[in-house]
Protein backbone atom coordinates (compact mmCIF):
# COMPACT_ATOMS: atom_id res chain seq x y z
CA UNK A 1 0.00 0.00 0.00
CA UNK A 2 1.68 3.38 -0.89
CA UNK A 3 1.54 5.56 1.66
CA UNK A 4 0.53 9.72 1.01
CA UNK A 5 3.55 11.74 1.50
CA UNK A 6 0.61 14.72 1.67
CA UNK A 7 -0.88 12.92 5.03
CA UNK A 8 2.23 11.51 6.09
CA UNK A 9 3.09 15.26 6.27
CA UNK A 10 -0.11 16.23 7.55
CA UNK A 11 0.21 13.51 10.70
CA UNK A 12 3.21 14.85 11.96
CA UNK A 13 3.07 18.48 11.25
CA UNK A 14 -0.11 18.47 13.33
CA UNK A 15 1.70 17.03 16.09
CA UNK A 16 4.40 19.94 15.66
CA UNK A 17 1.41 22.52 16.19
CA UNK A 18 1.07 21.27 19.47
CA UNK A 19 4.29 21.60 20.14
CA UNK A 20 4.34 25.45 19.35
CA UNK A 21 6.95 27.28 21.56
CA UNK A 22 7.88 30.34 22.15
CA UNK A 23 11.59 30.89 21.17
CA UNK A 24 13.44 30.41 24.83
CA UNK A 25 11.76 27.12 25.18
CA UNK A 26 12.43 25.32 28.34
CA UNK A 27 13.34 21.95 28.81
CA UNK A 28 10.06 20.99 29.52
CA UNK A 29 8.59 22.96 27.01
CA UNK A 30 6.07 21.42 24.50
CA UNK A 31 9.16 22.34 21.90
CA UNK A 32 11.23 20.46 23.51
CA UNK A 33 8.80 17.65 23.80
CA UNK A 34 8.34 17.09 19.89
CA UNK A 35 12.36 17.65 19.63
CA UNK A 36 12.53 14.59 21.96
CA UNK A 37 10.09 12.78 20.38
CA UNK A 38 11.24 13.17 16.72
CA UNK A 39 14.53 11.80 18.25
CA UNK A 40 13.32 9.11 19.69
CA UNK A 41 11.23 8.60 16.41
CA UNK A 42 14.33 8.37 14.57
CA UNK A 43 17.53 8.16 16.92
CA UNK A 44 20.90 9.17 15.69
CA UNK A 45 20.50 12.75 15.00
CA UNK A 46 21.67 15.67 16.67
CA UNK A 47 19.53 18.83 18.48
CA UNK A 48 21.74 21.46 17.56
CA UNK A 49 19.82 24.26 18.89
CA UNK A 50 16.55 25.22 20.79
CA UNK A 51 14.76 24.11 17.66
CA UNK A 52 16.73 22.49 15.28
CA UNK A 53 17.75 18.99 14.62
CA UNK A 54 19.93 17.41 12.75
CA UNK A 55 20.93 13.55 10.93
CA UNK A 56 23.65 12.23 9.82
CA UNK A 57 26.12 15.26 9.79
CA UNK A 58 23.73 17.72 8.79
CA UNK A 59 22.64 16.10 5.70
CA UNK A 60 18.81 15.92 7.20
CA UNK A 61 18.17 19.34 8.89
CA UNK A 62 14.66 19.51 10.43
CA UNK A 63 13.70 22.82 11.93
CA UNK A 64 10.39 22.44 14.40
CA UNK A 65 10.16 25.51 14.89
CA UNK A 66 6.30 27.15 13.85
CA UNK A 67 5.61 30.49 12.30
CA UNK A 68 3.15 31.57 14.11
CA UNK A 69 1.83 34.62 12.30
CA UNK A 70 1.43 31.72 9.57
CA UNK A 71 -0.77 30.17 11.86
CA UNK A 72 -3.00 33.04 12.24
CA UNK A 73 -3.94 33.33 9.18
CA UNK A 74 -5.36 29.86 8.38
CA UNK A 75 -8.83 29.78 8.56
CA UNK A 76 -10.22 27.20 10.07
CA UNK A 77 -9.33 24.23 8.68
CA UNK A 78 -8.36 26.19 5.52
CA UNK A 79 -4.88 26.18 4.99
CA UNK A 80 -2.76 29.32 5.12
CA UNK A 81 -2.23 29.75 1.32
CA UNK A 82 -4.93 28.43 0.24
CA UNK A 83 -8.49 29.84 -0.42
CA UNK A 84 -11.55 27.39 0.36
CA UNK A 85 -15.07 27.14 0.35
CA UNK A 86 -17.63 24.78 2.55
CA UNK A 87 -21.10 23.32 2.33
CA UNK A 88 -22.07 24.38 6.07
CA UNK A 89 -22.09 27.66 7.42
CA UNK A 90 -19.65 27.77 10.44
CA UNK A 91 -16.85 26.50 8.03
CA UNK A 92 -18.21 23.07 8.33
CA UNK A 93 -18.88 20.36 5.66
CA UNK A 94 -17.60 19.21 2.93
CA UNK A 95 -14.58 21.36 1.79
CA UNK A 96 -12.65 22.67 -1.37
CA UNK A 97 -9.31 23.83 -0.73
CA UNK A 98 -8.16 25.54 -3.45
CA UNK A 99 -4.80 27.39 -4.61
CA UNK A 100 -4.63 28.36 -8.31
CA UNK A 101 -4.10 32.09 -8.86
CA UNK A 102 -2.98 34.29 -11.41
CA UNK A 103 -3.02 38.17 -12.30
CA UNK A 104 -6.12 38.06 -14.15
CA UNK A 105 -7.74 36.06 -12.29
CA UNK A 106 -8.11 32.22 -12.18
CA UNK A 107 -11.36 30.78 -11.74
CA UNK A 108 -12.20 27.68 -10.14
CA UNK A 109 -15.87 26.06 -10.11
CA UNK A 110 -17.44 24.64 -7.13
CA UNK A 111 -19.15 22.28 -8.91
CA UNK A 112 -17.45 19.39 -7.05
CA UNK A 113 -18.40 20.30 -3.82
CA UNK A 114 -21.62 18.92 -4.11
CA UNK A 115 -23.62 21.41 -2.60
CA UNK A 116 -24.12 25.03 -2.45
CA UNK A 117 -21.21 26.66 -0.75
CA UNK A 118 -22.37 27.99 2.70
CA UNK A 119 -19.32 29.21 3.62
CA UNK A 120 -15.73 30.43 2.26
CA UNK A 121 -12.14 31.82 3.31
CA UNK A 122 -9.59 33.32 1.70
CA UNK A 123 -6.47 32.10 3.59
CA UNK A 124 -3.70 33.39 1.66
CA UNK A 125 -1.56 35.99 3.15
CA UNK A 126 -2.04 38.56 -0.35
CA UNK A 127 -4.37 38.67 -3.20
CA UNK A 128 -8.65 38.74 -3.18
CA UNK A 129 -10.79 36.07 -3.80
CA UNK A 130 -13.68 36.80 -6.03
CA UNK A 131 -17.45 34.84 -4.95
CA UNK A 132 -18.82 34.35 -8.57
CA UNK A 133 -22.63 33.29 -9.59
CA UNK A 134 -22.02 33.03 -13.05
CA UNK A 135 -20.14 36.47 -15.36
CA UNK A 136 -21.29 38.68 -11.47
CA UNK A 137 -19.13 39.57 -8.27
CA UNK A 138 -21.23 38.62 -5.32
CA UNK A 139 -18.53 38.86 -3.30
CA UNK A 140 -14.77 39.81 -2.96
CA UNK A 141 -12.46 38.29 -0.33
CA UNK A 142 -9.44 40.10 0.89
CA UNK A 143 -6.31 38.13 2.42
CA UNK A 144 -6.89 36.49 5.77
CA UNK A 145 -10.58 37.16 5.54
CA UNK A 146 -13.42 34.66 5.78
CA UNK A 147 -17.24 34.65 5.33
CA UNK A 148 -18.93 32.02 8.23
CA UNK A 149 -22.59 32.29 6.54
CA UNK A 150 -22.57 32.24 2.49
CA UNK A 151 -26.40 32.42 1.16
CA UNK A 152 -27.38 32.34 -2.32
CA UNK A 153 -25.27 31.16 -4.82
CA UNK A 154 -21.74 30.31 -5.88
CA UNK A 155 -20.86 29.03 -8.99
CA UNK A 156 -16.91 29.71 -8.65
CA UNK A 157 -14.64 31.26 -6.65
CA UNK A 158 -12.03 33.68 -9.12
CA UNK A 159 -8.39 34.08 -7.30
CA UNK A 160 -6.10 37.26 -7.88
CA UNK A 161 -2.80 37.54 -7.12
CA UNK B 1 5.98 22.07 -9.79
CA UNK B 2 2.91 20.40 -7.94
CA UNK B 3 1.58 21.61 -4.76
CA UNK B 4 3.51 19.66 -2.30
CA UNK B 5 6.68 20.77 -4.51
CA UNK B 6 5.35 24.21 -3.83
CA UNK B 7 5.29 24.00 -0.55
CA UNK B 8 8.67 22.79 -0.18
CA UNK B 9 10.14 24.86 -2.02
CA UNK B 10 8.18 28.00 0.42
CA UNK B 11 9.89 25.87 3.27
CA UNK B 12 13.09 25.44 2.75
CA UNK B 13 14.88 25.15 6.00
CA UNK B 14 18.21 26.51 6.81
CA UNK B 15 20.30 24.14 5.41
CA UNK B 16 23.99 22.95 6.67
CA UNK B 17 25.23 20.94 3.03
CA UNK B 18 22.75 23.44 1.10
CA UNK B 19 24.00 21.44 -2.22
CA UNK B 20 24.73 17.71 -1.03
CA UNK B 21 23.09 15.19 -2.80
CA UNK B 22 22.09 12.72 0.35
CA UNK B 23 23.34 9.41 1.25
CA UNK B 24 21.68 6.81 1.34
CA UNK B 25 21.04 6.87 5.34
CA UNK B 26 20.22 10.43 5.26
CA UNK B 27 17.90 9.32 2.88
CA UNK B 28 16.62 6.66 4.60
CA UNK B 29 16.32 8.77 7.84
CA UNK B 30 14.45 11.52 5.97
CA UNK B 31 11.96 8.80 4.84
CA UNK B 32 11.52 8.39 8.40
CA UNK B 33 11.41 11.02 10.01
CA UNK B 34 8.45 11.99 7.65
CA UNK B 35 6.94 8.51 7.33
CA UNK B 36 7.63 6.87 3.79
CA UNK B 37 6.24 8.43 0.77
CA UNK B 38 9.21 7.26 -1.08
CA UNK B 39 8.75 9.28 -4.92
CA UNK B 40 8.04 12.67 -3.57
CA UNK B 41 10.30 12.63 -0.43
CA UNK B 42 12.97 11.85 -2.61
CA UNK B 43 13.04 14.47 -4.78
CA UNK B 44 12.37 16.59 -1.42
CA UNK B 45 15.26 15.37 0.01
CA UNK B 46 17.37 16.26 -3.42
CA UNK B 47 17.02 19.69 -1.97
CA UNK B 48 18.79 18.61 1.24
CA UNK B 49 17.05 21.13 3.27
CA UNK B 50 13.35 21.25 5.31
CA UNK B 51 11.54 23.51 7.12
CA UNK B 52 8.32 22.01 8.53
CA UNK B 53 6.24 25.09 9.37
CA UNK B 54 4.82 25.69 6.13
CA UNK B 55 3.89 22.09 5.41
CA UNK B 56 2.83 21.68 8.60
CA UNK B 57 0.89 24.61 8.96
CA UNK B 58 -0.79 23.28 5.67
CA UNK B 59 -1.47 19.95 6.01
CA UNK B 60 -2.56 20.27 9.94
CA UNK B 61 -5.73 21.23 8.96
CA UNK B 62 -6.46 17.84 7.33
CA UNK B 63 -6.09 16.36 10.88
CA UNK B 64 -9.64 17.55 11.54
CA UNK B 65 -10.75 16.31 7.63
CA UNK B 66 -11.47 13.07 7.36
CA UNK B 67 -10.87 12.05 3.32
CA UNK B 68 -8.56 13.83 1.50
CA UNK B 69 -9.72 12.98 -1.95
CA UNK B 70 -8.32 14.09 -5.15
CA UNK B 71 -10.28 15.88 -8.31
CA UNK B 72 -7.84 16.39 -11.78
CA UNK B 73 -6.33 13.28 -11.53
CA UNK B 74 -6.41 9.89 -11.36
CA UNK B 75 -8.75 8.81 -8.38
CA UNK B 76 -6.83 6.98 -5.73
CA UNK B 77 -8.31 4.65 -3.16
CA UNK B 78 -10.05 6.91 -0.24
CA UNK B 79 -12.06 5.26 2.85
CA UNK B 80 -15.74 6.35 2.67
CA UNK B 81 -18.98 5.32 4.68
CA UNK B 82 -20.79 2.45 2.94
CA UNK B 83 -23.65 2.91 0.71
CA UNK B 84 -27.03 2.79 2.00
CA UNK B 85 -28.86 0.04 2.09
CA UNK B 86 -32.64 0.40 1.33
CA UNK B 87 -35.73 -1.76 2.02
CA UNK B 88 -38.60 -1.06 0.00
CA UNK B 89 -42.16 -0.18 1.68
CA UNK B 90 -45.20 -1.36 -0.23
CA UNK B 91 -47.17 1.22 0.85
CA UNK B 92 -47.02 4.08 -1.99
CA UNK B 93 -44.87 7.27 -1.58
CA UNK B 94 -47.71 9.81 -1.19
CA UNK B 95 -49.37 7.13 2.04
CA UNK B 96 -45.79 7.12 3.58
CA UNK B 97 -44.78 11.34 3.43
CA UNK B 98 -48.78 11.55 4.35
CA UNK B 99 -48.07 9.32 7.69
CA UNK B 100 -44.54 10.75 8.87
CA UNK B 101 -46.40 14.30 8.50
CA UNK B 102 -49.06 13.24 10.47
CA UNK B 103 -46.63 11.84 13.23
CA UNK B 104 -44.34 14.87 13.18
CA UNK B 105 -47.08 17.33 13.53
CA UNK B 106 -47.73 15.52 16.80
CA UNK B 107 -44.55 15.95 18.20
CA UNK B 108 -44.00 18.80 20.47
CA UNK B 109 -42.02 21.77 19.99
CA UNK B 110 -38.16 21.27 21.16
CA UNK B 111 -35.79 23.58 22.99
CA UNK B 112 -33.32 24.92 20.45
CA UNK B 113 -30.45 25.26 23.08
CA UNK B 114 -27.91 23.51 20.95
CA UNK B 115 -27.37 21.64 17.57
CA UNK B 116 -25.20 18.18 17.38
CA UNK B 117 -24.56 16.16 14.86
CA UNK B 118 -21.81 13.51 14.04
CA UNK B 119 -20.71 14.54 10.20
CA UNK B 120 -17.82 12.93 7.82
CA UNK B 121 -17.24 14.61 5.03
CA UNK B 122 -14.68 14.73 1.70
CA UNK B 123 -12.26 17.05 1.49
CA UNK B 124 -11.48 18.60 -2.04
CA UNK B 125 -7.86 18.85 -3.25
CA UNK B 126 -7.43 19.67 -6.90
CA UNK B 127 -4.35 18.12 -7.84
CA UNK B 128 -3.52 16.61 -4.75
CA UNK B 129 -3.07 12.83 -5.11
CA UNK B 130 -3.65 12.34 -1.19
CA UNK B 131 -6.35 9.73 0.56
CA UNK B 132 -7.32 9.38 3.97
CA UNK B 133 -7.31 5.27 4.29
CA UNK B 134 -9.78 5.62 7.13
CA UNK B 135 -13.12 7.27 8.33
CA UNK B 136 -13.33 9.59 10.98
CA UNK B 137 -15.93 11.76 11.74
CA UNK B 138 -16.32 14.41 13.43
CA UNK B 139 -18.44 15.23 16.81
CA UNK B 140 -19.90 19.08 15.81
CA UNK B 141 -21.89 21.39 18.31
CA UNK B 142 -23.52 24.59 17.87
CA UNK B 143 -24.06 27.14 20.98
CA UNK B 144 -26.14 29.85 20.44
CA UNK B 145 -28.09 32.40 22.69
CA UNK B 146 -30.52 34.57 22.11
CA UNK B 147 -28.00 37.21 21.39
CA UNK B 148 -26.95 35.48 18.26
CA UNK B 149 -23.27 34.65 20.63
CA UNK B 150 -22.46 31.49 20.73
CA UNK B 151 -19.94 28.83 19.91
CA UNK B 152 -19.22 25.76 17.48
CA UNK B 153 -16.80 22.72 18.54
CA UNK B 154 -15.43 20.05 16.70
CA UNK B 155 -14.20 17.05 17.80
CA UNK B 156 -12.68 14.30 16.70
CA UNK B 157 -15.51 10.99 16.68
CA UNK B 158 -14.81 7.59 17.00
CA UNK B 159 -12.96 5.84 13.60
CA UNK B 160 -15.83 4.31 11.78
CA UNK B 161 -14.55 2.68 8.68
CA UNK B 162 -10.81 1.64 7.81
CA UNK B 163 -7.78 2.15 9.48
CA UNK B 164 -4.59 4.53 9.00
CA UNK B 165 -1.89 3.29 7.07
CA UNK B 166 1.72 3.46 9.03
CA UNK B 167 2.54 6.78 9.04
CA UNK B 168 -0.92 7.98 9.22
CA UNK B 169 -2.60 9.38 12.93
CA UNK B 170 -6.13 9.49 13.54
CA UNK B 171 -7.26 11.62 16.18
CA UNK B 172 -8.17 10.22 19.19
CA UNK B 173 -11.20 10.37 19.65
CA UNK B 174 -12.85 13.24 21.69
CA UNK B 175 -9.99 15.18 21.14
CA UNK B 176 -10.32 18.90 20.18
CA UNK B 177 -10.12 19.68 16.27
CA UNK B 178 -11.60 23.37 16.49
CA UNK B 179 -13.57 25.50 18.09
CA UNK B 180 -14.97 29.31 16.79
CA UNK B 181 -16.57 31.18 19.73
CA UNK B 182 -18.86 34.63 18.52
CA UNK B 183 -19.32 37.20 20.88
CA UNK B 184 -23.72 38.58 19.91
CA UNK B 185 -24.71 39.29 16.92
CA UNK B 186 -21.66 37.23 15.30
CA UNK B 187 -22.94 33.45 15.29
CA UNK B 188 -22.83 32.17 11.62
CA UNK B 189 -26.39 31.48 10.29
CA UNK B 190 -27.99 31.76 7.72
CA UNK B 191 -32.00 31.96 8.76
CA UNK B 192 -33.19 35.02 10.73
CA UNK B 193 -34.05 34.65 14.72
CA UNK B 194 -37.61 33.98 14.05
CA UNK B 195 -38.96 30.72 14.24
CA UNK B 196 -39.09 28.73 11.18
CA UNK B 197 -42.97 28.23 9.52
CA UNK B 198 -44.67 25.43 10.23
CA UNK B 199 -46.89 24.75 6.92
CA UNK B 200 -45.17 23.93 3.94
CA UNK B 201 -45.83 26.90 1.53
CA UNK B 202 -44.55 29.33 4.04
CA UNK B 203 -41.30 26.68 4.61
CA UNK B 204 -41.03 27.17 0.82
CA UNK B 205 -40.87 30.47 0.84
CA UNK B 206 -38.94 30.93 3.66
CA UNK B 207 -35.96 28.37 2.39
CA UNK B 208 -36.21 30.74 -0.88
CA UNK B 209 -35.76 33.76 0.36
CA UNK B 210 -33.55 32.44 2.88
CA UNK B 211 -31.09 30.80 0.23
CA UNK B 212 -31.41 32.29 -2.78
CA UNK B 213 -33.64 29.77 -4.31
CA UNK B 214 -34.70 30.73 -7.71
CA UNK B 215 -37.23 29.27 -9.76
CA UNK B 216 -34.80 26.91 -11.37
CA UNK B 217 -34.20 25.23 -7.36
CA UNK B 218 -34.70 21.79 -7.62
CA UNK B 219 -35.74 19.28 -4.75
CA UNK B 220 -32.63 18.14 -4.36
CA UNK B 221 -31.30 22.13 -4.01
CA UNK B 222 -34.57 21.97 -1.19
CA UNK B 223 -33.16 18.83 0.33
CA UNK B 224 -29.91 21.21 0.82
CA UNK B 225 -31.95 23.49 2.81
CA UNK B 226 -33.56 21.68 4.88
CA UNK B 227 -29.82 20.83 5.60
CA UNK B 228 -28.99 24.21 6.36
CA UNK B 229 -31.59 24.79 8.13
CA UNK B 230 -31.68 21.68 10.53
CA UNK B 231 -27.99 22.92 11.29
CA UNK B 232 -29.31 25.67 12.79
CA UNK B 233 -32.44 24.81 14.49
CA UNK B 234 -33.87 21.82 16.04
CA UNK B 235 -36.89 21.92 14.20
CA UNK B 236 -40.31 21.60 16.41
CA UNK B 237 -43.00 18.59 15.11
CA UNK B 238 -44.75 20.94 13.16
CA UNK B 239 -42.00 22.54 11.58
CA UNK B 240 -40.44 18.90 10.64
CA UNK B 241 -44.18 18.43 9.46
CA UNK B 242 -44.14 21.14 7.26
CA UNK B 243 -40.45 20.08 5.89
CA UNK B 244 -42.31 16.84 4.60
CA UNK B 245 -45.03 17.85 3.60
CA UNK B 246 -43.03 20.03 1.21
CA UNK B 247 -40.81 17.64 -0.01
CA UNK B 248 -43.83 15.68 -0.86
CA UNK B 249 -45.04 17.55 -3.50
CA UNK B 250 -41.85 18.08 -5.15
CA UNK B 251 -40.97 16.25 -8.40
CA UNK B 252 -38.28 13.86 -8.09
CA UNK B 253 -39.02 13.31 -4.40
CA UNK B 254 -39.14 9.39 -3.74
CA UNK B 255 -39.67 7.17 -0.55
CA UNK B 256 -36.41 5.09 -1.18
CA UNK B 257 -37.89 2.86 1.88
CA UNK B 258 -36.11 2.23 5.40
CA UNK B 259 -32.59 1.97 5.65
CA UNK B 260 -30.46 2.50 9.13
CA UNK B 261 -28.36 5.83 9.45
CA UNK B 262 -24.70 6.43 9.97
CA UNK B 263 -25.70 6.06 13.70
CA UNK B 264 -27.58 2.55 13.52
CA UNK B 265 -30.70 4.71 13.67
CA UNK B 266 -33.74 3.13 11.39
CA UNK B 267 -35.55 5.81 9.63
CA UNK B 268 -37.33 6.00 6.47
CA UNK B 269 -35.09 7.29 3.39
CA UNK B 270 -36.20 10.59 1.21
CA UNK B 271 -33.92 10.56 -2.13
CA UNK B 272 -34.07 12.77 -5.00
CA UNK B 273 -31.10 13.23 -7.86
CA UNK B 274 -33.12 15.68 -9.51
CA UNK B 275 -29.45 18.14 -9.07
CA UNK B 276 -26.91 18.35 -11.75
CA UNK B 277 -28.57 16.01 -14.03
CA UNK B 278 -28.87 13.55 -11.96
CA UNK B 279 -24.91 13.65 -10.48
CA UNK B 280 -26.08 13.80 -7.16
CA UNK B 281 -28.62 11.67 -4.86
CA UNK B 282 -29.88 13.71 -2.15
CA UNK B 283 -30.76 11.91 0.88
CA UNK B 284 -33.01 12.84 4.12
CA UNK B 285 -33.86 9.87 6.85
CA UNK B 286 -36.38 10.88 8.41
CA UNK B 287 -37.81 8.95 12.30
CA UNK B 288 -40.49 7.03 11.00
CA UNK B 289 -42.73 7.40 14.64
CA UNK B 290 -42.03 11.17 15.12
CA UNK B 291 -41.21 12.33 11.53
CA UNK B 292 -37.80 13.99 12.97
CA UNK B 293 -35.14 14.44 10.99
CA UNK B 294 -32.59 12.18 11.48
CA UNK B 295 -29.61 12.51 8.56
CA UNK B 296 -29.07 14.27 5.34
CA UNK B 297 -26.59 12.74 3.21
CA UNK B 298 -25.00 13.87 -0.24
CA UNK B 299 -24.29 10.75 -2.54
CA UNK B 300 -22.08 11.26 -6.17
CA UNK B 301 -23.48 9.11 -8.86
CA UNK B 302 -21.14 10.09 -11.31
CA UNK B 303 -21.18 12.20 -14.62
CA UNK B 304 -19.56 15.83 -13.91
CA UNK B 305 -16.51 16.26 -16.14
CA UNK B 306 -15.44 18.91 -12.66
CA UNK B 307 -15.26 15.38 -10.20
CA UNK B 308 -13.35 12.34 -11.50
CA UNK B 309 -14.34 10.39 -8.21
CA UNK B 310 -14.76 6.99 -8.14
CA UNK B 311 -18.43 6.54 -8.09
CA UNK B 312 -21.18 6.44 -6.70
CA UNK B 313 -19.35 7.60 -3.78
CA UNK B 314 -20.42 9.35 -0.76
CA UNK B 315 -20.22 12.98 -0.77
CA UNK B 316 -21.14 14.05 3.03
CA UNK B 317 -23.58 13.03 5.64
CA UNK B 318 -24.79 14.57 8.89
CA UNK B 319 -26.86 12.86 11.58
CA UNK B 320 -28.04 14.86 13.70
CA UNK B 321 -28.01 13.59 17.48
CA UNK B 322 -30.89 15.92 19.66
CA UNK B 323 -33.48 13.31 19.18
CA UNK B 324 -31.91 9.79 21.26
CA UNK B 325 -31.39 7.16 19.45
CA UNK B 326 -33.96 4.39 19.44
Amino acid sequence: MTKKPFLTLAACAALLLLGAAPANATPDSPLQTEVDRLLALTPGGTQVDEDTIVWDEGAVVVNVALDSGRASRAIANCPTGYYCAWTAAGYLGTSIWLTSCSAGGTSSSLASLGSAARSMANARTSGTVKRMNGATVVDTLTASSGRSSVSGTTTAMVCFT
Amino acid sequence: MDDLERRFALARPKGLTRDAPLSDRAEADLVSILGDSPKRDRRAAADGRWRWPAAALAAAAALSVLAVVNIGQVPVAAAVPPALEFVPLAAADHEVLAELSVNAREQAALPSTAIRYESWSVTIVPGSDTSELFVQPEEVTLLRDSRDAGEITVRAGGLRWGAPADGQRSAEPGELLRRSTYQAGEFPRLFPADEPPVNAAEMRVYLQQNLGLDATATAGDYFNGVRDLRNEWSLSGAQTAAVIEMLAVMPGVQVAGTTQDRLGRTGVALVTTSRSGGAFRDVLIVDADTGALLTSEVDYLGGLPEITLPFPTVLTYIAWKDTPPE
